[in-house]
């Protein structure tokens, strides 16, 4: 009798493939990318246009100019708020301060600012803010203030004219890698951000398809369907039929995703967007290369374990806990991310990523960061399939018995027994 | 697989089940159980909850391998003979709640070794039998639950089995379906089909079954055809009505026992005597209005082998 996987594989996917919950999920995620991005930006227009004022109380009385020019002059880049000096001739400073915090309470202002000669003096400025999580209007006031109390101290010293230019003149810094290839002469900033992005993905993604496999068997044991079907399909080909077909549902949704990502490039279609040629990031071809690679190995580990936690529990709920533990191994690479790129060629990035449940998010990073040795990369792949090849032979027993236990959640020492039925 | 262990057996028998035994742990499910099913015949599978029926048949469907013993369908054995000339009907099923009517029995049809066009082909055919063609391209979901149990029944003759096992086919039938499931049971039968029925309904086994095996505790405690269980477990009983002194019955050559109940006497005839010859004795000394056969139901037999309410054992042991 010829296989029974052709047809589970594609009653998986086209069972999944077409569906509004396929549209939904492949339209929701560029969507939300396309929001993450954006987002930010327009809430950091709206808190711009805010037009309540900074009170600045100079009790020097000649700080205000300096700040007020040093403002004016950042003004076309800057979404700072306006600054208003407040006056300070007769009046005491606890009596002005709690004037202030009645203002900025009621929302007349957004806050103010004391500047004296000893806080000058002491480097040690505090703004009273009305919102101090408001991290833009902070923000360009600390920029302003400390060009402005550098620029004022060379002044009370004496120093004048372009002196003061050249002594104040910002350092501008950059990254880039250390390479003789001028393609890959990239900054890196936006190698890292790419980095993040594709590790990110993985995750998401290595997540994402294995929930729908714990769904998918999950389906057939509440339904009730699963002993019809494996009276003529056995369990093993019924799960590897699931894995494949679930997998090339994702495959799909990746190639739209990834369709859409490339249309968007496109100059005439990215100008519409406004996204300028040096704000798409380049991805070397290596990393191009591996991420197939070690999606499709992830993809094989995670969707076999989510594929027998499935078949241990009869619901959700039940299932919640193994789910938990089995998701950990992907948040704690995920936790790594920065000791693995601070020093991608140690030995904790080595060991680290050659551990197979590790490997897809680590080793990708690696590769996207600093390209590691060739017998790295391969040991890595090997190790991942050895470990699939295990996982899959351990999982199809448990899977076994599994699919036609109804009722009680299983304990440990059951499953371990299942291990051994026949 | 099993070449060399596996005994010689009849290919005509459609199915052949040897010294089955299946463990779990220290739970026996199934010991040392021995049957064979005549073809066209229905052979009933019975037995209280928990006897180990379902054990037996998931290991005729090789759903699981039994720890001993051998299956042979029509003399063969493996998960392909047994999926391709077995319809299964399992006692807990279900349907994928989202799939299309006929894509779902394509579906059923493809995993039996039918081709794509095939499986379809019947499945709708079936429908039109069954007056459902009109539900075609719904979805499962969108069915009422008669609806719906139809669609399993389809389900499991769609690759045209010589054999049907069914566990426990009626439970949850409203009277409407379980009449049309009964129809095409017989109908089935008729055409030469093999069927297996298990049951712990006897009134059910007993108005269907050629044969039957009472399963209590992982053992068959009972097996043959029906008709002869019935007359070793109704001895020469009869019922008899009229009017006289029954006590001078007792005396009668024929007689082995009586007592009186309700105005009726139960009689019980000595093993080699007919009930024609009792009438005859007893004229002199007794006015016989009626006589009876007294037949027992298989519920009788039952609760007489099984010895009243047994409770199940459980399919796994707390730890």
């Amino acid at each position: 009798m010829k296989s029974a996987i052709w047809p589970v594989m594609r009653r998986e996917y086209l069972s999944r493939f077409l569906t509004k919950g396929f549209w939904i999920s492949t339209a929701l995620f560029p969507l939300l990318t396309v929001g993450f991005t954006v987002l930010p930006r327009v809430l950091a227009e709206r808190t711009k246009s805010s037009p309540e004022a900074v009170r600045i109380v100079d009790t020097m009385g000649d700080f205000f100019p300096v700040l007020q020019a040093e403002i004016a002059k950042n003004h076309d880049s800057d979404e700072g708020p306006p600054i208003v000096q407040e006056p300070v001739a007769g009046r005491n400073l606890p009596e002005l301060k709690h004037q202030l915090n009645v203002l900025a309470e009621k929302g007349k202002i957004q806050g103010y600012l004391i500047i004296d000669s000893k806080s000058i003096a002491d480097s040690d400025l505090v703004y009273y803010a009305r919102n101090p999580s408001s991290i833009v209007s902070s923000d360009s006031i600390r920029r302003a203030l400390r060009e402005a109390v550098i620029r004022y101290r060379l002044k009370k010293l004496g120093v004048s004219g372009p002196q003061v230019e050249s002594a104040v003149q910002r350092v501008d810094f950059d990254v880039q890698k250390a390479t003789n290839n001028p393609k890959q002469k990239e900054s890196g900033i936006s190698a890292l951000f790419m980095s993040f992005a594709l590790v990110f993905f993985l995750y998401f993604t290595l997540i994402f398809y294995g929930v729908y496999i714990l769904r998918g068997v999950l389906e057939e044991k509440t339904s009730r369907i699963v002993e019809i079907i494996v009276s003529s399909v056995k369990p093993f080909e019924l799960m590897l039929g699931k894995i494949l077909g679930i997998g090339a549902v994702g495959l799909t949704q990746i190639a739209i995703w990834f369709l859409f990502a490339l249309i968007m490039t496109v100059p005439q279609i990215a100008g519409v967007f406004s996204i300028t040629r040096a704000a798409i990031p380049s991805i070397s071809p290596l990393t191009l290369t591996f991420f197939p690679i070690y999606f499709i190995l992830g993809y094989f580990l995670y969707a076999t374990i989510y594929a027998g936690i499935g078949s241990m529990f009869n619901s959700d709920e039940d299932a919640q806990q193994m789910v938990s533990l089995a998701s950990l191994l992907l948040v704690v690479p995920m936790m790594l991310i920065m000791p693995v790129i601070k020093n991608p060629a140690g030995g904790l990035a080595i060991g680290l990523s050659l551990f197979p449940f590790f490997t897809p998010i680590l080793m990708l990073l690696r590769i996207s960061v600093q390209t590691p040795p060739a017998w790295q990369i391969a040991l890595s792949v090997v190790i991942m399939i050895a470990t699939i090849v295990l996982m899959i032979w351990i999982v199809s027993k448990i899977y076994r018995v599994g699919i036609l236990m109804y009722g009680k959640k299983p304990t440990i020492p059951e499953l371990i027994r299942w291990l051994r039925y026949t | 697989m099993r070449d060399a262990e596996t005994p010689v057996t009849d290919s005509s028998l459609p199915i052949d089940v040897r010294e089955i035994t299946k463990r779990y742990d220290q739970f026996l499910a199934v010991d040392g159980i021995s049957f064979a099913v005549r073809p066209g015949t229905v052979f009933g599978l019975l037995g209280p909850n928990g006897a180990g029926k379902t054990t037996t048949i998931r290991m005729i469907m090789n759903i699981i391998v039994p720890d001993s013993g051998s299956v042979s369908i029509f003399g063969k054995s493996g998960r392909d003979v047994a999926a391709r000339s077995i319809g299964y009907l399992p006692e807990e099923r279900g349907l994928y709640r989202k799939m299309r009517v006929l894509d779902h029995l394509g579906f059923l049809g493809e995993i039996r070794g039918l081709s794509r066009q095939v499986a379809r082909n019947r499945a709708a055919d079936w429908l039109e039998r069954l007056g459902l063609s009109s539900w075609q391209r719904k979805k499962v979901e969108e069915l009422s639950k008669g609806m719906q149990q139809k669609l399993q029944f389809v389900g499991c003759v769609i690759h045209d089995p010589d054999i049907l096992i069914l566990d426990e086919p009626f439970s949850g039938l409203d009277p409407v379906n379980t009449r049309v499931f009964k129809e095409l049971l017989l109908e089935l039968r008729d055409k030469g089909k093999t069927l297996v029925l298990s049951t712990h309904v006897m009134e059910q086994a007993e108005r269907l079954c050629d044969e039957i095996a009472l399963i209590h505790r992982a053992k068959i405690v009972l097996r043959g055809p029906l008709t002869d269980i019935k007359k070793r477990f109704s001895g020469n009983r009869m019922l008899v009505r009229g009017r006289g002194d029954a006590e001078r019955l007792r005396a009668l050559p024929s007689v082995q026992d009586l007592k009186q109940e309700n105005g009726q006497i139960d009689l019980s005839l000595r093993a080699d005597a007919s009930p024609a010859e009792f009438v005859r004795q007893s004229s002199a000394v007794f006015e016989i209005e009626s006589v009876i056969p007294h037949e027992a139901s298989l519920d009788e037999i039952f609760i007489d082998v099984v010895g009243g309410v047994s409770a199940p054992a459980p399919m796994e042991e707390t730890s």
